[in-house]
């Protein structure tokens, strides 16, 4: 059955990911990786908590799914205005199926242990750091998508 | 008691206490001794006059005897003979009661030897004349009471029956004056018991009235011990809480200027490098140099700094694998492992594996590190056990420390070098002394220029638990 799904839907490397990141700098460097990756996957993004929450709901100005199609991946900075990434998982995890399933990779450059515990307590899917280098970040994305789209499978998250 | 080395204030009352107590045991125990013989001294009185009453009484039953013979000789009837026989029967009862009372008085034993004989001549003569009576010659009986003989031996006897009381008196005044001495002893000898008890019970009731003082003064020294031992670790609380929001603003704020840093003179670099001269791209990486240094110190500091407020709990772990793990992470990404010659004795140590591992990483890295240039790097990891404890060595035959550095290299941002001529931050040394210690440990430092290092740590043996 999950065989059937998994080949029978749309492939999942052509969903869009949703990266909610405050920081410009980092907003640009992580497009420019997924360019240089080679990633396929449009990205769209928001500058807070408040909007991650806001985009997955479809509420206020999210509300068109045309333009703000349902992501198959958020990429979750921690450190974030208004809502923190810890909170935007939280509440994603208590929203009813499908959206709770919603893979969620922190992409962060904390290290330290209350936060990559409590992350993982909330229901993260996944946990890399933000590293220095684009060469770096490159990497980190490359590796995100052969785990995930390659090599691995996501869950459907459309209703 | 430690109160009675009599340093500690109030010394003193033990030192009475215990000095009341040897003298009410002592007064008591001599009271009684006093007391049985004031009793022993009474009933030698006692004795004494017993004896004399006994010499009183063979002195009265003679005359008795004497005076019943008279009545027989003048009257002749039988009611006389018979009041003679019963008096002169009566006599020798004091004399043998006189003998028994003074067996241990030799004096009294000749004389009442003497008196015994004196009183049966007496009795004899008495019977004889009684005897001429009833042969109905009473004449010769009154001329044998006549010659006097007889009279001479009462007389004799009456003297010394006189003699002995006398010399009883004598002995009576001796024991009196005994009993009324032990008496007056016994008596001073109890009130001093008495009195002993008394302060006793007054010294117990004061030294318990500051046992009782000194409590209460201890518990109040523990409940304000109890409330800044709280408030310490309230602070500490609040310490660690800020070194831990320190270290949360360094993770995510620092290093997000730093990525853009980094980030887009990449960018730069890999758009518009053609349009640069030489220089500009040289510029551009001496940029992405420093601030990958910069990450790496940030890093480093983060480690530090964890290191610092973490809990570690150590835990018999073993040094080979430390080790292992600790080259694997002194090898470049792709290159061969380091030259390090791993000689390990004993292999458990007491150690936090995490914390080992990084101990270890940074000493053979630094040992690796700093060689002289064009030489390849030598170095040694051994452990030998000395008295339960496992010293850990790290040698190399680098350009060794100056001693006066010695202290200097194990303290945060502390270099002795330019990062051209040996890159690092300069947090390695301080995180390695900071684990070393965090696991109970000692750390040292055996080094001189151009004679290679060896830097050591002791940590207890993993064996035994």
């Amino acid at each position: 059955m999950t065989q059937f799904t998994a080949s029978s839907a749309a492939p999942p490397t052509t969903g869009s990911i949703l990266v909610a990141e405050d920081e410009e700098d980092d907003v640009l460097l992580i497009q420019r990786a997924f360019k240089k990756a080679r990633v396929a996957n449009p990205l769209h993004v928001v500058r807070d908590g408040q909007q991650a929450v806001e985009y997955l709901a479809g509420a206020g100005p999210y509300a068109d799914r045309q333009a703000n199609p349902m992501p198959v991946m958020l990429l979750l900075d921690l450190k974030m205005p208004r809502k923190n990434g810890h909170e935007v998982l939280e509440w994603i995890r208590a929203q009813p199926t499908p959206l709770r399933r919603l893979p969620v990779v922190v992409l962060t450059s904390s290290r330290e242990a209350p936060d990559v515990n409590r992350a993982f307590e909330l229901g993260a899917s996944s946990y890399l750091l933000k590293p220095v280098s684009i060469d770096g970040l490159v990497q980190v994305i490359q590796t995100l998508n052969m785990y995930w789209f390659i090599m691995g499978a996501v869950p459907e998250v459309n209703e | 008691m430690e109160g009675a080395g009599g340093g500690t204030p109030g010394g003193w009352r033990w030192v009475l206490l215990i000095a009341i107590v040897v003298v009410a045991v002592l007064s008591g125990l001599f009271s009684i001794f006093a007391v049985t013989r004031f009793r022993a001294a009474e009933a030698w009185v006692q004795h004494t006059i017993t004896v004399q009453a006994q010499l009183e009484t063979i002195r009265t039953r003679l005359l008795g005897a004497e005076s019943a013979q008279r009545g027989y000789l003048i009257t002749g009837g039988q009611g006389e003979l018979d009041q003679f026989h019963a008096r002169a029967a009566e006599v020798m009862v004091p004399i043998d009661a006189v003998r028994m009372l003074t067996r241990d008085n030799p004096s009294q034993q000749r004389r009442i030897a003497e008196v015994e004989r004196l009183a049966r001549g007496r009795l004899e003569h008495l019977e004889a004349t009684v005897r001429l009576r009833a042969s109905g010659e009473q004449d010769a009986a009154i001329e044998r009471i006549r010659r006097g003989d007889g009279k001479l031996l009462t007389v004799e006897v009456l003297r010394l029956t006189e003699e002995g009381i006398a010399e009883e008196a004598r002995l009576l005044e001796a024991r009196n004056r005994t009993a009324s001495a032990t008496g007056t002893i016994a008596t001073v000898l109890s009130a001093i018991t008495l009195g002993a008890c008394v302060a006793l019970v007054v010294l117990g009731v004061v030294v318990s009235r500051d046992l009782v003082r000194a409590n209460e003064a201890t518990r109040a020294a523990n409940a304000q011990l109890e409330r800044r031992v709280q408030e310490r670790t309230r602070e500490l609380q609040d310490a660690n809480q800020g070194l831990e929001s320190f270290g949360y603003s360094v993770s995510h704020d620092l290093r997000a200027p730093l990525r853009s840093v980094h980030g887009f003179a990449s960018a730069l670099r890999e758009d518009y490098s053609e349009q640069l001269p030489a220089e500009g791209v040289a510029y551009i990486a001496r940029i992405q140099a420093a601030a990958s240094r910069m990450d790496q110190l940030i890093q480093d500091l983060l480690n530090y700094s964890r290191l610092s407020r973490a809990q570690v709990q150590v835990r018999p772990v073993s040094l080979t694998k430390a080790i292992e793990q600790a080259l694997a992470q002194a090898t470049p990404p792709a290159g061969t492992p380091p030259p390090v010659d791993v000689r390990v004795g004993p292999d458990l140590v007491m150690a936090e594996s995490v914390v080992l591992t990084q101990v270890l990483t940074n000493l053979i890295t630094n040992a690796l590190k700093f060689t002289r240039p064009g030489e390849s790097p030598r170095v040694a990891v051994t452990s030998v056990m000395q008295a339960g404890v496992v010293r850990v060595s790290v040698r190399d035959e680098g350009i060794g420390i100056d001693p006066e550095h010695h202290d200097r290299i194990f303290r945060v941002f502390e270099r002795l070098h330019n990062t051209e001529q040996y890159p690092g931050t300069g947090i390695g040394l301080a995180i390695v002394r900071k684990g070393v210690e965090r696991m109970g440990g000692r750390l040292a430092l055996e080094s001189a220029p151009g004679a290679g290092s060896t830097f050591w740590f002791e940590l207890p043996s993993g064996e035994a638990a």
